[in-house]
This record gives structure tokens, C-alpha cells and sequence, in this order.
């Protein structure tokens, strides 16, 4: 088997929401959809702030599936 | 630092130039801001446009922005009927597929010769306000942050608009209004057993895009738009969107051998219009101001009617030394009065459509095929199904 040599993280996961860096086309469609302005997105850096719920719009809109619940979230599908 | 504009318009979208071109010929300061590195790109919008709003916006035509002029549009029902709209009985409501990366820039390019300045790469990060007023909004060019006085902040910010909320505008949206879209471009795409292919805009409807429709809009013999857009109360998983999509391109015999020029994705808004798009030194337009015709997710050429209006309200203010709410309702009037009884029927209509089952859709679209209509008014396709299908128009009979 060849060796694995490095992997380069793409999630960012802040204990709020997980966005997959190397998904995200940042288009904005969570932002509009988000229904307490938690999303902020500079043109291609997307962070979840605290007014989240978690409600999980932004989840199903997403185009590329770049968004996720955080790690150990009931509902997330990061490992 | 710290600058001073009597407008700053926040965005440079097609709503924000065409606010920025006509707010720097009525004599205003004008400075338009792009976060992007460059205006038009990266592309988000299925291209398809109307050629009716080109001359009222005195946007000059050239070929430098347009893909691709078609005949017009074909409806396709899920059982496979089509209702073919050409551009005569569509009012001129079809015809151009756009290069909007090059769309954009013209109309960026009108602005700046109007006088307007332009900077990208610049980014809103907060409004300032004085006593309810907006005084300037607080931004980031590069890595230098300051703050821009301005006598009016235009929010043009899109679908995801950030500087309509700061100013408390209520631009939230419920998730029946909400439409996400992911759209392909594809080459190598065989029309040779389609006759009709590559002179109409298509739309397919029904349950392969459950309360939205999947869109082919050609750019060439061998390349098309193909997206979809999915109502977000529709979206139950992940991903959901990119499987509808995919489905539907497997069942075209077209794209058997297509391939992937480019991923588009987005959100588009199909709510009623907003109660209030003005406040005291801020006023909101375009995409951010929800004026997407909630049927067709088109909002191009009502983005740039209302920037129209918008920009000579501005150098209108201009001229009185006054940018209040109350001044500012001047282009809250003009824009209601050419656009908002029809957003607001196809709002209505919408919310009866996404209620039509695949059979429902048959039986409309293959009425509409063999009846053919004169004019396509809402009022005028609905007589026509209720000649066929009375069942069908009890829904929509508080339309009629």
C-alpha cells in the first residue's frame, strides 16, 4: 500500500457550524437563507458567528453540500 | 482616513451600476464598491434574459455581452408536452442569453463614464449611523480599513444583503420563498435529433425540480446552461439539489457526452416585495431588495429599471440637499409603480403553482400547446384553462 503522505484539512469547524473550505463556491446562498444574519461571508472566507440556532437552512441550501453540523452534532455527517 | 461621497453604492451588480451611472449624471459623488476582485465574475445567473428593459435603461446592445440570441422559450410539462412561447407572444419577454461576466463590466463601464468612481476589492464591513440616520459605511480596501461619509448608502449587495439588515430593513425571507440553484454550464452537448435546438430557452417543470423548474439556456450549438432551482421547504437533505440536477441530465439524451465547463450556484429570492426598501440616507435595490420576479427567479431587468429610477432619485436629493426617508420615498413610488403589482401576482401565481402535481402540469401545458394564446398574460392563460380543465383554475379563481 503507498503511504499517505499528508492531507490537507479543508473543514473549518468552530463548534457552531463546519464549512468545507474546499467546497464552499461562496455564492451566498446560506447568507440570504440564514434567518438570524449569523453567516458572514467575505467574498471567499464564510464564518458562523453565535447567533446561529443551528436550524439547519443553511445545510439543505447549499448547492455543493459545503456546509455541515459540527463534529459530534446528532445530525452531522463529519467523522 | 477618512472619505467623503454624497452616494456609495454597495455592490456592482448590474442594480448597483445602473444606480451608480444615473446617480453621477444627476450631479451626485458617486463611489460603487466591489468585494470581488472583479466585477461579473465569478458568473452567478442562468444568463437568460428579456431584451424589453435594455432600451428603457438606455443599456446599449453589443455583442461583446451576448451568447447566444434564441426564438424564445419552450415550457416542457414531466410528461414531455411542450408549450412553445416565441419572442412575439412573449412581449419580448425572451431573447438574450448573456456573457454576464461581460454584462456586468459594460454596465460598470457605463457608470464610470457617468462620472461614478469604482473601487474592488473592497469590502462593507458595517454602516454608520447618526441619530437613525445613515451617515457612511465602515470598509475594508485590501487590508486597510476606513470609514466612507456618504449622504445615502445603496444597498446593491445581492441575495445574501447584509447592508439592508444593518439599516433594519426587514429583508428576511421564509423558506417557501427561499430557491437555492446549482447550474451547470455543459459542452459537448448533441442536439442533432432536436430540431429546435439551440433556438430556445427551455423550462422543465414539475416533480424533477419540486416548486421550481430545471433551466436549459443554450450559449452555443454545443454548450448550455442547464440548472435548477428547488423551492428550500422542498430541500430535505444535503445535497438534494445536485441530485435533482443530476437526474434530470441523465434522462436527456442531449447530454449523454456532455461535459463540465462550470459550476454556477446561488440563491434567488421569490417572496412578495418588501414592505419598505428606503430609510433615512439608505435606500436598497435589486436582488437585495427582493424585486427577483418570484415565477421566472429572473432579476436582471428589474435590478436595473429600479437602479434607473433609484439613481435619478438620488440626483434628484442631490439637488435638494435631501436624502431623508422621505425624499428617498420618490424612488420608493416610481419603483413600486412599474413593478410591484406584478411581482406581486406571480407571487400569488407561485404560491398556487408549487401546489400543481405532474398531472396538473400535463394538463396545462399540453392545453396551452394546442390552444396557443395571443398574449401571455396570466389572466389570458388561465381563460384558456379553464376552458379545458375548470378543476384545474379553481385554485387560481381569486386570479381571474
Amino acid at each position: 500500500m503507498p503511504e499517505l503522505v499528508s492531507v490537507r484539512p479543508s473543514v473549518r469547524d468552530n463548534g457552531i457550524m463546519a464549512i468545507d473550505d474546499m467546497l464552499c463556491l461562496h455564492c451566498g446562498a446560506c447568507v440570504g437563507t440564514c434567518p438570524t444574519n449569523a453567516i458572514f461571508l467575505n467574498e471567499v472566507f464564510l464564518t458562523f458567528n453565535e447567533d446561529c440556532t443551528q436550524c439547519g437552512m443553511c445545510v439543505r441550501v447549499c448547492p455543493v453540500g459545503a456546509i455541515d453540523y459540527p463534529r459530534g452534532h446528532k445530525h452531522s455527517h463529519l467523522p | 482616513m477618512t472619505v467623503k461621497y454624497d452616494v456609495v453604492v454597495v455592490g456592482a451588480g448590474p442594480a448597483g451600476s445602473l444606480t451608480a451611472r444615473y446617480a453621477a449624471q444627476g450631479g451626485c459623488r458617486t463611489l460603487m464598491i466591489e468585494k470581488r476582485q472583479e466585477i461579473g465574475s465569478p458568473v452567478r445567473c442562468g444568463e437568460g434574459i428579456a431584451r424589453h428593459f435594455l432600451d428603457e435603461c438606455d443599456i446599449k446592445f453589443d455583442t461583446k455581452w451576448v451568447a447566444l440570441q434564441v426564438k424564445g422559450a419552450k415550457v416542457v410539462s414531466p410528461a414531455g408536452h411542450v408549450f412553445k412561447i416565441d419572442e412575439f407572444h412573449a412581449g419580448n419577454e425572451v431573447g438574450i442569453v448573456l456573457e454576464r461576466d461581460a454584462f456586468d463590466k459594460a454596465l460598470a463601464k457605463d457608470a464610470a463614464r457617468a462620472g461614478s468612481d469604482i473601487w474592488v476589492k473592497t469590502t462593507a464591513l458595517g454602516l454608520l449611523k447618526d441619530d437613525g440616520k445613515v451617515t457612511g459605511v465602515r470598509v475594508k480596501r485590501l487590508d486597510e480599513e476606513f470609514d466612507i461619509e456618504a449622504d445615502c448608502v445603496v444597498a446593491a449587495d445581492g441575495f445574501e444583503s447584509q447592508v439592508g439588515r444593518w439599516a433594519g430593513i426587514k429583508t428576511l425571507m421564509k423558506a417557501g420563498d427561499i430557491t437555492g440553484t446549482l447550474q451547470y454550464r455543459l459542452t459537448n452537448i448533441r442536439g442533432e435529433g432536436d430540431p429546435d435546438w439551440p433556438d430556445y430557452c427551455e423550462f422543465y417543470l414539475g416533480s424533477v425540480a419540486p416548486s421550481g423548474y430545471v433551466w436549459v439556456f443554450p450559449k452555443d450549438s454545443e454548450t448550455a446552461n442547464v440548472g435548477i432551482g428547488v423551492s428550500l421547504d422542498r430541500l430535505k437533505n444535503k445535497m438534494d439539489l445536485k441530485m435533482y440536477l443530476d437526474r434530470w441530465i441523465q434522462n436527456d439524451p442531449r447530454m449523454k457526452r456532455a461535459q463540465f465547463l462550470d459550476m454556477v450556484t446561488g440563491g434567488v429570492s421569490t417572496t412578495p416585495p418588501l414592505e419598505r426598501t428606503v430609510g433615512n440616507g439608505i435606500a436598497v435595490v435589486g436582488d437585495a431588495a427582493r424585486m427577483i420576479d418570484p415565477i421566472t427567479g429572473g432579476g436582471i431587468g428589474n435590478g436595473c429599471r429600479a437602479g434607473r429610477i433609484l439613481g435619478e432619485t438620488l440626483g434628484w436629493c442631490k439637488e435638494n440637499g435631501d436624502y431623508s426617508e422621505k425624499a428617498l420615498q420618490r424612488y420608493e413610488k416610481a419603483w413600486r409603480a412599474i413593478l410591484e403589482e406584478g411581482l406581486y401576482r406571480n407571487y400569488m401565481a407561485k404560491q398556487k403553482l408549487v401546489t400543481l402535481s405532474d398531472k396538473d402540469f400535463d394538463d396545462i401545458i399540453s392545453t396551452l400547446a394546442e390552444v396557443g394564446v395571443g398574449h401571455l398574460s396570466i389572466h389570458e392563460i388561465l381563460k384558456v384553462i379553464k376552458s379545458r380543465h375548470p378543476r384545474l383554475v379553481e385554485k387560481f379563481a381569486d386570479m381571474i
